[in-house]
């Protein structure tokens, strides 16, 4: 009886701070996947939360406005979704504690500053690496093009593990776009797949097409870090998607509003990542996903029964 | 009104002649409106065919282009080669670099001369195309409205730029945000470009499309023809339904306008023409019946014109035999009436004269105005009597040679009372050489009695009487007597010589309205005439013409005496 009485005074407590808190939403833009963000954002947040949100219409400077208004009553915690609007808050906010999230770069930014903590929007290399595995089981040379100066640590992460997991990482380094032929070209004959992540001198609008194609017709599959890849004719990819991001970030903001402590480190891996995969692209490679593969397998296309989870899928394809 | 001879047709000419004039003329004007726009629509169609090649090719080959992948290009160029009409294809960067170009048939060596280098900025949605041509084997861009003669075969060069995309993934974060994410964040930049990265050209030919067109052109002229053919012999049998109606119509028309009514028309239709048909008949039929009619009156009119002429000949005795009675009435009243006033008159001229005793001198006026009225009476029976004899023919007149001067003088003389009494005054202008005249002298003494009896008592007090004699006609003496008196209306002037007839203008005189009557009479009975004018409140004017006596020379005249023509007696 007492601890009932306890925990029912805890409960009245807690829900009291959090109708006080008061939840700013920075949103860098009006794109569709930062609304889904802040959608599952806001879902994920207690009843009775005030939140106010801000679109800062594609420009830092607007943020920064907007931060710096707020410092006079500065909110319990500010949610950025974006680069942009990560920046405005790290810039002008110190001492409020923010999320962000959908960031793709953010050390190259600077980011997190001591008051922030945000979410990756890259997927680490050993859980791509077992996707690669699980997929491909009998692939063991990976290729990879990368650009030192933007993925070099990745790729030298994604090397030691590979090694650990009996695989052989081939990285071609390039330093422009337009090396990315020659060095694909170069590289399909070593390999047994192709790995692309998330490198923006490697992938750009027009490589994208050009590796794909020239993959496709060398009979070597790729695998990627977007489910649009994978419809276009990879093989698969470990993806993520902005409403499992803004969950994430949602309860982050939970704990932090509850008083928690930022959490270590400050940028924290994508809980869910996805798994998408081409049946088409494996028939074509002359490959079978075990059923265990088929059953982690959010997005499915082609193939009998094409789309495994239309629900997930839907999130991915307007 | 009748047609010049050059324009005149028939019906059944002008019905097929201008019918066929439409029919060829809409046909003809549709095939030509047709195989215009087949034209128009083959040369749009190959050109977007072309030009969506090009733009496939453009997309697919974007990054090959970029990064000059000649391999690259080359496969694309060569897939693209596989389409029929395309038959070359020219692939260049940004910097008019031509990277690879490929072509087939006349255009296997591919002409780089027409590569041009993109120029910036450009539309993506712009294709440039150009008509090219093989001109002794070498490549020349002609001129959109020419065709030269030497020229068997055109072709269009499609130029399209190379763009980069710029594809947003709205719902698919790690690839946006890969793709998009700007290494300077806060560098606020607007939507950007696309950045053009090389051009493509592809020649197409119209050959195919020019076979088409002939084809097309073949169907249109063949079905043109069928179409004209139909529609002449559906234009021969329409004008031969209209036309064999009316010229039957015609034929039967003729007939019965050379009285040939026993015909009759079958209306071969249910339309207009039937309808003029079916009237046609009723006409002929109308036409029946009035002749009939016509036959039917003419047939009787002959003796309906007896009967009436018969009548009219009864009546006509009637009225002759009235007219004797009358005249035998009037005569033998007035002979019976003058006998007792011819006893009364000579037993008041007693009364007056005293023969039968004293008188009181009232008793004398008394007397003196029943003798007056006895007069005047008598005066009317007298007149009645010379009226009813010269009506009769009854008049016996002693034609001799009379100087009318004499009697006008003698008349005067016996009217002198009336002249003094009414202050006239009457002037004679005649000439001294006025000739004798031929008549009964007491008959033209009686017949200028009455006209200048007449003429003063029309004649107000102080009037003029003027009588001028006229002998300027050879062989006639025409006599005017005219007064100053209250005229004749034109209306009256025909009817004063009526018996009994009495102007209106005249009713405050006295007078029995014989007078003008006997003068008529006497004076056509002379061989004369008489005739009167008259100008109302100015006076009337009578003339009497008169056969004048043949003058002898003046030898013979003054050797020998007027000799008389022998008396004689006619009756006219």
């Amino acid at each position: 009886m007492r601890r009932f009485f306890i925990t029912l005074l805890a409960a009245f407590v807690f829900c009291s701070a959090a109708e006080a808190a008061g939840v700013v939403i920075l949103k860098s833009s009006d794109v569709p996947y930062y609304d889904q963000a802040v959608q599952a954002f806001r879902s994920s947040l207690p009843s009775g939360t005030k939140i106010t949100e801000y679109n800062l219409d594609g420009s830092v400077a607007k943020g920064r406005q907007i931060a710096k208004a707020l410092r006079g009553t500065p909110p319990d915690l500010v949610f950025a979704v974006g680069l942009k609007a990560a920046l405005a808050a790290k810039l002008e906010l110190v001492d409020t504690p923010t999320v962000f999230c959908l960031v793709l770069n953010p050390e190259s930014h600077g980011l997190p500053g001591p008051n922030m903590t945000g979410i990756l929007m890259r997927i680490a290399p050993g859980s791509q690496l077992a996707s690669i595995q699980a997929l491909t089981p009998h692939a063991r040379r990976i290729g990879l093009l990368f650009d030192e100066d933007r993925t070099g640590d990745f790729v030298e992460k994604a090397r030691r593990l590979a090694r650990r997991a009996g695989l052989e990482l081939i990285a071609v380094p390039v330093h422009h776009s337009a090396d990315v032929p020659d060095a694909v070209r170069t590289l399909l004959p070593q390999i047994d797949l192709l790995w692309l992540i998330q490198d923006q001198t490697v992938v750009t609008q027009d490589s994208l097409p050009y590796i794909l194609a020239t993959t496709l017709e060398s009979k070597v599959p790729v695998f990627g870090f977007s489910p649009t890849l994978v419809q276009q004719g990879a093989l698969g990819a470990l993806a993520v998607n902005a409403r499992d991001i803004g969950l994430q970030a949602g309860r982050l903001a939970g704990t932090v509003l509850r008083g928690g402590p930022l959490p270590h480190p400050a940028l924290q891996p994508p809980h869910q990542p996805q798994l998408a995969l081409n049946l088409n692209s494996a028939e074509y490679f002359g490959l079978s996903p075990s059923k265990d593969v088929l059953r982690m397998a959010t997005v499915l296309y082609g193939g009998p029964g094409a789309v495994a989870r239309t629900e997930t899928q839907h999130e991915f394809l307007p | 009104m009748p047609a010049p001879a050059g324009l005149r047709l028939n019906l059944w000419t002008k019905l097929v002649v201008f019918t066929t004039l439409i029919v060829v003329v809409t046909c003809s004007a549709l095939s030509w409106f047709f195989v215009q726009r087949q034209e128009a629509t083959l040369t749009q169609d190959l050109l977007d065919r072309g030009t969506l090649l090009a733009n496939h090719l453009a997309a697919t080959s974007r990054y090959s282009v970029l990064v000059k992948d000649k391999t690259r290009v080359r496969e694309q160029i060569a897939g693209l080669l596989g389409a029929e009409q395309i038959v070359y294809v020219m692939v260049g960067s940004a910097d008019g670099q031509l990277i690879d170009a490929a072509g087939k048939g006349a255009w296997k060596q591919p002409p780089v001369t027409l590569f041009t280098p993109p120029a910036e900025p450009a539309s993506p949605s712009a294709p440039t195309v150009r008509r090219v041509a093989l001109v002794n084997g070498r490549p020349r861009v002609l001129d959109p409205a020419g065709f030269p003669p030497e020229v068997s075969e055109s072709f269009y060069d499609i130029a399209v730029p190379v763009f980069g995309t710029t594809a947003a993934f709205d719902y698919d974060p790690a690839l946006s945000l890969t793709l998009h994410e700007p290494a300077d964040p806060t560098a606020d930049v607007g939507a950007t470009p696309p950045v053009l990265y090389g051009m493509v050209h592809v020649g197409i030919s119209d050959h195919q499309t020019v076979a088409l067109l002939q084809t097309l052109i073949l169907q249109a002229v063949i079905l043109t023809l069928i179409i004209i053919a139909a529609g002449l012999v559906f234009v021969l049998i329409l004008a031969h339904r209209i036309s064999a109606p009316v010229k039957a119509l015609t034929s039967l028309a003729s007939q019965v306008s050379q009285g040939n009514l026993s015909v009759t028309a079958s209306p071969s239709s249910y339309d207009e023409v039937g309808e003029l048909t079916t009237v046609f008949n009723v006409m002929v039929e109308a036409l029946q019946a009035r002749e009939q009619d016509l036959h039917d009156l003419n047939r009787t009119l002959e003796s309906r014109v007896e009967a009436r002429t018969e009548e009219l000949q009864r009546a006509n005795s009637r009225l002759q035999e009235l007219n004797h009675l009358k005249t035998a009435l009037v005569s033998t009243a007035s002979h019976e009436l003058r006998t007792p006033l011819t006893s009364m008159k000579v037993h008041v001229n007693n009364l007056l004269g005293g023969i039968s005793g004293p008188v009181s001198p009232d008793q004398v006026e008394t007397l003196r105005r029943v003798y007056t009225n006895i007069e005047r009476l008598c005066r009317m029976i007298d007149d009645m009597l010379d009226l009813s004899h010269l009506q009769t023919g009854r008049v016996a007149l002693e034609a001799a040679p009379v100087r009318l001067d004499h009697v006008i003088h003698d008349v005067l003389l016996t009217l002198n009372y009336y002249v003094a009494q009414k202050a006239l005054s009457v002037r004679l202008d005649l000439p001294d050489s006025l000739c004798h005249v031929w008549g009964d002298e007491g008959k033209l003494r009686q017949v200028f009695s009455n006209l200048l009896h007449n003429a003063m008592k029309f004649t107000p007090a102080g009037g003029i009487i003027r009588i001028i004699a006229d002998t300027s006609v050879e062989g006639v003496v025409t006599l005017c007597v005219s007064d100053d008196g209250c005229g004749i209306p034109p209306d009256e002037i025909e009817k004063i010589f009526l018996p009994f007839y009495r102007s209106p203008n005249g009713t405050q005189t006295r007078g029995s309205g014989l007078g003008l009557s006997i003068v008529k009479e006497l004076v056509e009975l002379q061989g004369g005439s008489v005739r009167a004018e008259s100008t109302v409140h100015e006076g009337s004017r009578f003339f009497v013409r008169l056969p004048a006596v043949p003058q002898p020379s003046a030898t013979a005249r003054s050797d020998q005496q007027v000799e008389s023509p022998p008396r004689r007696q006619f009756f006219p």
